[in-house]
């Protein structure tokens, strides 16, 4: 596969930097409350069982792809398998082929590396940027558990990763103006778009 | 710092100000001072000013009237250029910073001779009802050239900016196990034993800092003051984990345990000192398990004439001034009281060394102040001084005058029981009156709901600790230690008084309309019996202060013209919001552009580059026309795409349509019972056009639909209905067949699509994709072959939406800009050109495919022409409800083409069709509308448009007219056709 | 409003698209037979619009894409429980009003009767 083909989803408004507040740490350095991270070109595949066969499929990913994913239900998310609705999971990191012999004929498998892009954050003060964007209560949401909610009304789903660290999904045509938003709205903390890793 | 400018109302001592912080402001263009810790009001008291406003009716002049937000009087503008002039700032309300600039609202003219004033002169002839009336006096021209301008000009509240707001609000999602409402002493106090007991509890206060009547009343808790208790207390709350938010005022109770609050991040700052990216406001949605009630009580009014006289005000807000501001608002201040709690206002000015007389409405009472002169059983009956006050008349037991500066009137304490009866999520939602108290006290509250302190009806600090407790008790709070309190105020329910006798015209209620005593006796007289009524009559309670200071005497008052009980009357209905919250907070980060989000095609960055002009399709955008040099409008450029289109070879963005992966054993069979057409013989590699139904069979939405393998579709959608498909089938897959083994996902935003269509589509396709066959046999009509491009999957689809030879072709978005490039590069030789929605018009309209414009909800099969699509031998969604008669009636209008007669002459998009051009043109005569227009078909050399006419097919080749009703009754003359202008027979699709 | 998705759990109506009540189940399939008029019209039309506990459809648009019913009671807009759209007609309907564990409210409701 041709990977120099591929065209980052982001706008121009996304480019690595520091955006807003700028605190100063104890070495005299920027410091921002919020680091964001965008990876382009990862491998992402939604999968959805058909009606009954919930259980089934996740025991077939189990011995397929050797995830775990418990109950199904969003608290038994993994970093790389998001719960995002009933019976519903957006895998990472998994070509459409392996995730396809995994599930077999019992659910959907579709290639969603395109349509659906991840953005990280993480930062002391991601709380404060979560309570601007999403009607979510961050105490009742254990680390590891995914939520399909909104991003300032725009659908997605979200999962925690660490105490401050979240991972939003985000529908790739929307994810410019969601960028766009992600920075002004976390600039009052200040934002330091990160470079990917090559 | 400037010279010291005269404050000669300001005490040497005392007060929660920052003497070392001095601060300049102004007021009407002059330069005052205060000091840190200040209201524009109390400052403005300090320096000695008593005329801060005109009344909105007539215009009398008032000042300030309280020291907290149920100020009716007293509201000033905020000046700060054009866009920030922001009017109806309550005084009491504005913190003091230095450099601001204030006005005063509501006058033609100097504050002080405001032309407008003769509204006062002839008052008794504008009495309540008298806008009403107006409609009746002379007919409508009378009211339109008269009495409308006239009102308009005469009645108003501040000017509102002229241009847009320049600030940023946020709309912020806030949790808690126990909200509290109101940082007085009750609350906190309620709010530390419930955060001690393990709650997340979350104080909001909306003043600029907590301890509520605390603040100034003067009485003591373990020997502190109740500004060091109060900070005390919030410490705690914080060592225990609960939150205070000062400046955030909870306006609203909605249902489910949501609350609305409001919280003033940068007002109160200096310009230099406000926060770049932080929001002016930000808009708090609580979601909390329980609430806590600590709002406090207000302090209410007498009406007597001239009660609205600058240096009439509450007995609360004299001892506010002095208490919390250390200004005295009068040297020979007169208090007028019902109650006990007139004396610590009397006793603490006398204490200042000023000269204090107490009216005591109570012939009964026995209770002294030090160094005041009490007068009981007497009452004010008219106060004197229109600039400010220097007398007041009394009368009752005995009757005189005094000369006097300053009239602090006490007639007792409302709850501020607004936010208690917000929701209907109790039967019995309405405040209840306590004729023992003479207040309105909250309803029953429900098990998620307490109160605490004076809203409970509590008078007195050891009542409201006491009502404190039990309101933590109720939520499970923990046990605290009582302060040991040092009453400083003696306390009574009030004597009922509501109005002194002989009370009339003068006699204010309502200061912020200029509703009188007087006029809610009009109202009884003329019927409005119920206090709605008599609200929405007289205006009383109605504008920004919601009659906080007057409601109740005003119910009250109509209760004994209506020979009712109080308790019969009852209160107005309590909605949201509490105080007024600006627009800008309910909008949050959703305004201008940020509006909603937009959606960006793949290929945006190239259209743009390109001088595509875009058009917001949806939430889309969506190229309209590319402009070349040259080109003068965008109809020259939508004809030279159309043109190449058909000539040689164009090339359109199709990404926005809507995608949806259909998988599983019964796929065919759902798709079966969704479409109007057969799906289950559709051979694998192959698309078919599909037209789905609503239940109530009229037509929903069409696409294309391939079969990739035997439990493998691709559905495609309109890029408009494409959110309502995905929802439809989900219904109907859930809620009707949830066990139908089909899975589905939306991958619209997975897929980059391009349509290239025109007699040189094949040869481009071919030099893309060189070791495909994509000749007819190899790919024929409604062919589809999956296949790869550098490695990525590409699905290829025979399908023509222009009526052109032409195919699209999908990739993942990802790599969809890299495509389009080399789709461009490999289709030069041919002059390949893009297209936008308006050349993709013209193509299909020629073509006679429907469109939104025609699938607008009230169509059926029959009225576009679609009959044929349906299959008899199944059923499917929409079917049972597609065989109403009504649908087969011949009145109904079904779809024609029309073509303009002259080739100068655009045929007017909404325009109505008649069959003669001489009238009437209304609805007896027409025949139907237009739904889409080219504004130039290259095929026909003129303008062509669809319509849905009556009778269709009998007009074919006939002359019709169609008008336009907003275009001057503009005649069009046309030619009725088949609305299949193009290639009826589909030779060139399929060739 | 606050809305208890069997999967998600309490979320604001605002990730909700409403659908209207969930009083009669979808006829049957047809096939070639004629279809059930006024069984249709009772799907479509009907509805007895009561001051009291309903059961309503709503979308979880904004979140994991189920439609549910919820039981809502029309004037004191009290939410007593969801159920999957899914699983509503399959069992028993649940009696209206009838209390639900997850609802701390329930009671109040039926007290109010």
């Amino acid at each position: 596969m041709d990977q120099s083909v591929i065209r980052s989803p982001l706008g121009p408004s996304w480019t690595p930097g520091h955006y807003g507040t700028v605190a100063t740490g104890d070495d005299g350095s920027a410091e921002a409350g919020i680091r964001a991270l965008h990876t382009p070109g990862l491998l992402l595949v939604e999968i959805a069982a058909l009606p009954g066969k919930g259980e089934a499929m996740r025991a077939a990913v189990k011995k397929g792809l050797k995830l775990d994913l418990g109950d199904g239900s969003p608290a038994a998310s993994l970093p790389n398998a998001v719960c995002s609705g009933p019976d519903r999971c957006l895998l990472t990191g998994f070509d459409l082929a392996a995730v396809k012999a995994a599930v077999g004929d019992l659910g959907l498998a579709v290639d969603q590396s395109s349509g659906r892009v991840r953005l990280s954050i993480d930062g002391a003060d991601v709380p404060g940027l979560l309570a601007k964007s999403c009607p979510l209560d961050l105490a009742k949401w254990p680390v590891g558990m995914s939520q399909a909610s909104h991003f300032l009304h725009i659908g997605c789903t979200w999962y925690r990763r660490s105490e401050t660290g979240f991972d939003l999904y985000i529908g790739r045509s929307f994810a410019r103006s969601a960028a766009e938003w992600l920075i002004e709205s976390a600039a009052e903390f200040g934002v330091e778009i990160l470079v990917p890793d090559a | 710092m400037t010279a010291s400018l005269p404050q000669p109302m300001r005490l040497r001592e005392g007060g929660l100000i920052n003497r070392n912080r001095p601060l300049t402001f102004t007021f009407d263009r002059r330069v005052y001072q205060g000091y840190e810790g200040d209201s524009l009001a109390s400052a403005l008291l300090a320096s000695g000013v008593k005329l801060f406003g005109r009344s909105f009716k007539y215009h009398r002049p008032r000042g300030v009237f309280s020291a907290g937000p149920e100020e009716p009087s007293a509201l000033v503008e905020i000046d700060q250029g054009k866009a920030e002039r922001d009017p109806n700032h309550r005084a009491p309300m504005v913190e003091l910073y230095d450099g601001l600039e204030t006005f005063s609202q509501n006058h033609i003219g100097p504050l002080g001779l405001d032309l407008m004033e003769a509204n006062d002169l002839i008052s008794r002839f504008l009495p309540a009802g008298f806008y009403y009336k107006t409609f009746f006096f002379g007919g409508l021209q009378a009211w339109y050239r008269f009495y409308e301008p006239i009102i308009r000009r005469a009645a108003g509240l501040g000017r509102p900016p002229m241009e847009a707001d320049p600030h940023h609000y946020d709309k912020i999602y806030t949790f808690a196990d126990t909200l509290v409402v109101g940082g007085g002493i009750a609350g906190l106090t309620t709010a530390l034993s419930l955060a001690r007991a393990g709650q997340s509890v979350l104080v909001c206060d909306e003043r600029d800092r907590v301890g509520g009547a605390a603040l100034w009343q003067g009485e003591r808790f373990d020997g502190q003051s109740g500004a060091a208790y109060g900070d005390h207390l919030v410490a705690e709350i914080e060592a225990a984990g609960g939150r205070v938010l000062p400046r955030t005022t909870v306006f609203g109770v909605y249902d489910g345990g949501i609350y609305g609050a409001l919280e003033r991040c940068q007002d109160h700052l200096a310009k230099a000192d406000r926060r770049v990216h932080t929001a002016r406001m930000k808009y708090h949605r609580i979601q909390a398990d329980r609430v806590v009630y600590a709002t406090g009580a207000i302090e209410r009014s007498v009406g007597f004439m001239g009660n609205d006289r600058p240096g009439v005000m509450l007995a609360s807000a004299g001892h506010a001034y002095l208490g919390r501001y250390g200004v005295r608002v009068g040297q020979q201040p007169t208090i007028f009281t019902t109650n006990d709690g007139g004396y610590a206002v009397a006793a603490a000015l006398a204490a200042t060394g000023a000269d204090v007389t107490l009216l005591d409405a109570r012939a009964d009472s026995r209770l002294e102040a030090e160094g005041v002169r009490v007068l009981r059983g007497v009452h004010a009956t008219k106060a004197h001084g229109r600039m400010g006050l220097h007398r007041v008349d009394y009368g009752g037991a005995q009757s005189g005058s005094l000369t006097t500066d300053a009239l602090l009137v006490a007639g007792g304490w409302n709850p501020a029981v607004h936010l208690t009866s917000h929701t209907n999520d109790r039967r019995q939602s309405k405040p209840v009156y306590d004729a023992d108290l003479r207040a309105f006290l909250p309803p029953e509250l429900v098990d998620s709901e307490a109160a605490s302190g004076s809203v409970t009806g509590a008078l007195g600090t050891a009542d409201c600790l006491a009502s404190a407790a039990a309101a933590a008790a109720k939520f499970g709070g923990a046990a605290l230690d009582t302060p040991a309190v040092d009453e400083a105020v003696a306390v009574s329910a009030p004597k009922e008084l509501w109005a002194v006798p002989g009370a009339g015209q003068a006699a204010f209620l309502d200061l912020q309309n200029d509703a009188t005593v007087k006029d809610v006796g009009l109202a009884a007289q003329e019927g409005f019996r119920s206090v709605e009524h008599m609200k929405r009559y007289t205006t009383l309670g109605m504008a920004t202060d919601q009659g906080k200071t007057s409601n109740v005497n005003g119910l009250a008052l109509l209760a004994a013209a209506t020979g009712r009980e109080i308790s019969a009357v009852g209160t107005t209905t309590f909605r949201p919001p509490y105080t007024p919250v600006p627009m800008g907070a309910f909008a949050g980060h959703h305004r201008q552009r940020d509006y909603e989000p937009f959606r960006y095609s793949p290929v945006y960055d190239w259209a743009e580059a390109n001088g595509a002009t875009f058009v917001e399709a949806g939430l889309w955008m969506r190229p309209s026309w590319y402009t070349q040099a040259g080109e003068a409008d965008w109809l020259e450029s939508a004809v030279r795409e159309t043109r190449a289109t058909r000539d040689q070879l164009g090339i359109t963005d199709v990404s926005t349509l809507g995608k949806i992966d259909i998988q599983g054993p019964d796929a065919a069979e759902f798709l079966n019972r969704l479409y109007t057409n057969g799906w289950k013989s559709l051979p694998v590699g192959k698309a078919r056009y599909g037209l789905m139904l609503r239940e109530d069979g009229f037509v929903f939405d069409d696409g294309t639909t391939s079969r990739l393998a035997e439990c493998h579709f691709y559905m495609t959608t309109t890029t408009a209905k494409a959110a309502a498909v995905m929802a439809h089938m989900e219904f109907v897959h859930q809620s009707a067949w949830p066990d139908l083994q089909v899975a589905f996902a939306s991958v619209t935003d997975q897929w980059g699509g391009l349509a290239l269509a025109g007699p040189k589509s094949r040869d481009c396709l071919a030099a893309l994709f060189p070791e495909l066959d994509v000749s007819n046999d190899g790919m024929p009509f409604m062919g589809v072959i999956e296949t790869t491009w550098k490695g990525h999957t590409a699905r290829l689809f025979r399908i023509s939406f222009s009526g052109e030879l032409a195919y699209e072709v999908a990739v993942p978005a990802d790599v969809f800009d890299a495509f389009w490039r080399e789709a461009m590069a490999a289709g030069a030789q041919w002059d390949i050109t893009p297209y936008g929605l308006e050349a993709l018009n013209i193509l299909r309209i020629e073509k006679g495919h429907v469109t939104g414009g025609e699938l607008d909800g009230r169509v059926s099969m029959d009225d576009v022409g679609l009959r044929k699509m349906v299959s008899t031998k199944k059923d499917f969604v929409g079917k049972a409800m597609s065989r109403r008669t009504a649908f087969s009636d011949p009145d109904r209008v079904k779809m024609i083409g029309l073509v303009a007669t002259e080739a100068d002459e655009r045929i007017i998009g909404g325009g109505i069709v008649f069959d003669s051009k001489d009238g009437p043109f209304d609805h007896t005569t027409m025949l139907g509308y237009v739904t889409s227009v080219a504004a130039f078909s290259p095929l026909k050399d003129r303008s062509i448009a669809l319509a849905f006419i009556k009778n269709a097919a009998d007009y074919h080749g006939r002359t019709l007219y169609v008008v336009s009703h907003v275009h001057n009754r503009a005649i069009i003359e046309v030619t009725a056709e088949s609305p299949h202008f193009y290639d009826p027979k589909n030779e060139k699709v399929t060739g | 409003m606050l809305i208890p998705c069997p999967h998600c759990g309490l979320r604001p109506s605002e990730e909700f698209v409403p659908k209207g009540l969930a009083e009669a189940p979808r006829p049957a399939l047809g096939g070639r037979a004629k279809p059930d008029g006024p069984a249709w019209q009772n799907y479509l039309h009907l509805r007895d619009n009561v001051a009291d506990h309903s059961h309503e459809y709503f979308h979880h648009a904004l979140g994991c894409r189920s439609w549910i019913v919820v039981h809502r009671h029309t004037l004191t807009h009290e939410v007593t429980g969801a159920t999957m759209a899914a699983d509503f007609w399959k069992a028993d309907k649940p009696a209206k009003g009838a209390k639900d564990a997850k609802s701390p409210t329930a009671e109040t409701a039926e007290d109010g009767q």
